[in-house]
């Protein structure tokens, strides 16, 4: 296959070419050659026919000849009146007859078959024809008479010669009184005389069975010295010779025939120069054909090759270059349209380049030509204030009134940005964002107649509309730290927390970005901590105020980060709420503390662990069917688990977290509301609530001992609950007055730093040792 | 049978007057009688003493053929040619002893030389190569041919021996005769004697010209 893998147009043309040629040139000779062999095939049987034709008509010819001779002689009355005189005038007048056709035997037979007169001819050595009485005078005739009436000429031999001989009967009246002939030699003379005219050679043979007995032929010599020997033409042994075999009469039982032949040399020798010819045609249109194909191939590749290399530079990015080839029409179309091509690729390549350094909206240079004069700056090493601003409440403006609005506003912002006078460089980062950059000032005028210039209401389709402007602000003296895009990075911190503290501007501060960057290292290894155990449960216990035991504890959850050390709950619970990570927390957290239940049943104590579940555990079945499989997987008693839930996410959606609720209440497991009094939720939905218990917040609790109305609210909370028939847990307890009232108020469990903070598991059952509190045991 | 016969020719002759009265039937291979035959008669003992038959033979040459075709003579007798037609005829004999030949012009009369040899004469004409003519020089007095009913009659002189021979130019047989000898005497002379030719006659030549030559019917 490689073969055809060729890989120029050049050499495809031409081996295409040559294929075709050589194809052409095939066919044509094959039909050559195969006319030819025809044509030698009807040469050979023609010439053989023609010859044979001639020789037929020539021995026919003198067939008649002598017939219609003998005729006329037997008719002539001077031979018939001397007919019955002496023999010697007989002979005489026979022989006037004779020499008239030349022939070379006249006989005269009477009608008892006796040769009465009988002429012959014999060559002298010198060449002279003479006549003497033939040797058969005065004997009988051997032939059959009868025979002459039917044919013309019959053959006999006489004297050792075969004679071609015609008899003809002398009348008298109508009664036959004799019989006249004449005849010819066949020898090689007539031989001679026919193969000249037949232009084939010819053998007179005697055919007695399968022998061959030679009589006469043109080519005597050869044929009876052996050279070439008659049976070999006949038997055609090596097919050298093409022959006829005419029988030209019969001699007893012998045939005498004519054999007509000729070697296939000899006829086919004009044939051959024909041959030579033929093939050196075929070379000169193959040579000429080649020199052709070359060109039309050189002719057709060269405009392409010019081509290759003018459109080489063009995808090297010379675009200036147009092409042009001096080839033919199509190759000109095919070089106006690279040319065309080259226009569309440079208008396109601006369009391209534009857009990738404008915004498309406000056609302000975009983030990319920000880095790129950021990067500018930084080479030349000025220092510079970048300005990140941003218009308030542009998702407000395209909620009501439409995004062709809001691109409107953004357009009429970009505006006013240019319009400025300030010496700022503008640029648009998208939507409502966009940077300034200046060079260095004091910010706060700067900022102040920014402000003033930009913040100008605007009307649209009779709205108007009061732009409000955050702006973050960061300082490439002092800011800039990493790379062009840092300080970028840094106003938008700046920004961001202008806006949450709904500032006009800020100045970017370095502590800004400690929090986000603490707050994202968290984000990212929380996942890890949870699947690796970093987590661990510290647990705060609880007291039953009315026989003072411990009998409760609540399971806080802390990171123990192998790096940062010991993290509180409030800086990655809401990371775990915000990434979706809260269920897959609060299952560890609900396994972690089932498993420390069942070691402190082991152990003999009887502690209820309370779990914080949040709002996310109870929206469907998924964390209820976990945790009540757990407990069935342990075996646990009902109340033994605690889950607090907060009162938030009760009222989110009330129905269906009454519902969930009242699933985990069927399962035995104690429920409580969490943080009681900081939420919004409605004493009407509380009464709906399947839950045992109530924890009122701590910020009621903590300042218990000195505010009074802190008091009166507790109070009431404990009336409702026990009205309710809720328990109630007092949290953030600090003093013993607080815990004092508390008791004497009928508050069942109160937790806090003044009966202990959260302990690991370890310290808690040594706090139990040294504690003055009882503690709750198994009763067994 | 023939015996017989013979026995009862001789009883005849003693018996009865003679009466020279000879007739002779010739019927043909299919036993029809067969008219213009020449029958002779040879008394085996010879002819010395019997007249000479010297009635003239005249041949004619009539409508370019020789009439009649054939016919009979005795030796020492010659033939009178008669040209009767409007044209030279070139008559010819070329075989045997009897040989003659001369122009005949129109209208003319020629007689040959006597006849001596006792043979067919063949004859031709050298200018109409299709007529032909025959003649046969008997040595006896008693010829002549049949009529219609294949008979002839001969007034013999004498009883006797006799060869009776027919010939005709086309019998085939080998001088064209065929013959038989019988004893006529007056027991059986009042019988017709008939003669079954053994062989069949061969048809006679066509006398008229074969070729297609419009002009010569006017020479």
């Amino acid at each position: 296959m490689s073969f055809f893998k060729i890989r120029s147009i050049q050499s495809k043309i031409l081996s295409l070419f040559l294929f075709l040629l050589l194809v052409v040139q095939l066919v044509s000779f094959f039909s050559t050659f195969q006319a030819s062999k025809q044509l030698e095939d009807i040469q050979l049987t023609n010439r053989l026919s023609n010859a044979k034709d001639v020789f037929e008509t020539q021995f026919t010819n003198r067939s008649y000849y002598l017939s219609a001779f003998a005729e006329t002689a037997a008719k002539d009355y001077g031979l018939k009146s001397v007919l019955q005189e002496d023999n010697k005038s007989f002979l005489v007048a026979l022989n006037n007859h004779r020499k008239r056709i030349d022939s070379d035997l006249a006989m005269a037979i009477d009608n008892d078959g006796l040769v009465f007169a009988q002429l012959v001819t014999h060559k002298t050595p010198e060449g002279k024809t003479r006549v003497s009485v033939g040797k058969g005078q005065g004997s009988h005739f051997g032939q059959n008479r009868e025979l002459f009436a039917e044919a013309n000429t019959q053959l006999i031999k006489l004297n050792e010669h075969f004679y071609q001989l015609s008899l003809a009967p002398i009348k008298s009246g109508s009664r036959d009184i004799g019989w006249i002939g004449f005849g010819y030699l066949i020898d090689a003379e007539l031989a001679l005389e026919l193969a000249n005219l037949t232009d084939v050679n010819i053998a007179f043979v005697l055919n007695e069975g399968d022998s061959h007995e030679l009589i006469a032929a043109n080519q005597y010599q050869q044929l009876s010295k052996g050279t070439l020997g008659i049976s070999d033409i006949v038997n055609n042994s090596n097919d050298a010779y093409v022959y006829e075999e005419i029988l030209v009469g019969q001699l007893a039982d012998a045939n005498i025939n004519a054999i007509l032949y000729k070697s296939k040399a000899d006829l086919l020798a004009s044939i051959g120069v024909e041959w030579v010819r033929l093939a050196l045609l075929i070379a000169l249109t193959v040579a000429l054909s080649v020199i052709g194909a070359v060109a039309i191939a050189r002719g057709l590749t060269q405009p392409i090759t010019q081509l290759v290399s003018q459109v080489k530079l063009i995808s090297q990015g010379n675009y200036d270059k147009s092409v042009a080839v001096d080839g033919s029409r199509e190759l000109k179309a095919l070089s106006d349209e690279f040319n065309h091509m080259t226009e569309a690729i440079v208008s396109r390549e601006q369009t391209i380049s534009f857009q990738a350094f404008h915004d498309s909206l406000s056609h302000l240079p975009n983030r990319n030509s920000l880095i790129n004069a950021l990067a500018k700056r930084k080479q030349a090493q000025q220092d510079f204030i970048v300005i990140q601003l941003c218009f308030l409440g542009a998702e407000d403006i395209i909620d009501t009134l439409g995004y062709h609005v809001g691109d409107e506003v953004i357009n009429e912002v970009a505006e006013r940005i240019v319009k400025t006078n300030l010496g700022l460089s503008s640029f648009h980062l998208g939507s409502e964002n966009f940077v300034l950059l200046a060079d260095v000032q004091k910010v706060e005028p700067l900022v102040e107649q920014l402000l003033a210039q930009l913040t100008i209401s605007c009307q649209y389709e009779n709205i108007s509309l009061h732009l409000q402007f955050a702006l973050g602000i960061a300082l490439s003296s002092q800011h800039n730290g990493g790379d062009e895009t840092e300080l970028l990075q840094k106003s938008n911190v700046a920004l961001q927390h202008a806006k949450k503290n709904k500032q006009t501007y800020q100045v970017y501060d370095p502590q800004f970005d400690q929090h986000a960057v603490e707050r994202l290292f968290l984000t990212n290894s929380l996942k890890q901590a949870i699947e690796q155990d970093e987590l661990i449960l510290f647990y705060q216990p609880k007291l039953r105020l009315s026989d003072m035991t411990i009998s409760h504890v609540e399971a806080l959850v802390r990171w123990q980060h192998p790096e940062k050390g010991l993290i509180p709950p409030d800086s990655f619970i809401s990371i775990a709420e915000k990434t979706g990570q809260m269920d897959a927390l609060t299952r560890w957290v609900t396994q972690a503390a089932v498993k420390q239940y069942v070691a402190w049943q082991e152990l003999g104590f009887d502690i209820n662990i309370a779990i914080n579940i949040s709002a996310a555990n109870i929206m469907d079945k998924s964390y209820p069917d976990f945790v009540i499989g757990l407990k069935e997987q342990h075996q646990l008693c009902d109340n033994a688990i605690t889950l607090e839930v907060t009162e938030e996410a009760v009222v989110e959606d009330a129905q269906k977290a009454t519902e969930i609720l009242c699933y985990l209440r069927e399962h035995g497991f104690k429920l409580s509301i969490d943080d009681y009094g900081t939420g919004y939720s409605s004493l009407a939905q509380l009464k709906h609530l399947p839950v045992h218990e109530l924890k009122i917040d701590r910020s009621f609790v903590q300042h218990l001992s000195t505010d009074e109305s802190d008091k009166i609210i507790v109070r009431s909370t404990l009336e409702l609950a026990h009205n309710m028939g809720l328990s109630v847990v007092a949290e953030g307890i600090e003093d013993e007055t607080a815990l004092l009232w508390l008791k004497a108020q009928d508050c069942q469990l109160a937790q806090g730093y003044f009966i202990s903070k959260p302990l690991p598991a370890d310290v808690f059952e040594q706090w139990i040792d040294n504690t003055p509190y009882h503690i709750s045991r198994t009763k067994n | 049978m023939n015996r017989l016969f013979i026995l009862f020719a001789c009883v005849l002759s003693t018996s009865s007057a003679w009466a020279n009265n000879f007739n002779v039937q010739v019927l043909n291979k299919n036993g029809q009688p067969q008219q213009d035959i020449v029958v002779f008669v040879t008394p085996t003992g010879g002819i010395d003493g019997l007249p000479i038959n010297k009635s003239q033979l005249v041949v004619d040459q009539e409508g370019k053929k020789f009439a009649p075709y054939l016919s009979v003579m005795q030796k020492g007798q010659a033939i009178q040619f008669s040209n009767r037609d409007d044209i030279t005829h070139h008559i010819y004999s070329v075989s045997g002893e009897n040989r003659f030949e001369f122009k005949l012009k129109a209208g003319k009369s020629r007689t040959t030389e006597a006849m001596q040899a006792t043979e067919e004469i063949a004859m031709g004409c050298n200018i109409h190569d299709w007529m032909s003519g025959y003649a046969l020089v008997v040595d006896t007095p008693y010829f002549g041919k049949t009529n219609q009913q294949g008979k002839v009659d001969f007034m013999l002189v004498n009883q006797g021996e006799y060869k009776v021979s027919v010939w005709h130019p086309q019998l085939d047989t080998d001088n064209h005769q065929q013959s038989s000898t019988l004893v006529v005497d007056k027991n059986n002379l009042s019988n017709t004697y008939q003669i079954h030719l053994t062989r069949e006659l061969l048809p006679i030549p066509l006398q008229e010209n074969q070729e297609e030559f419009d002009f010569l019917e006017e020479y």
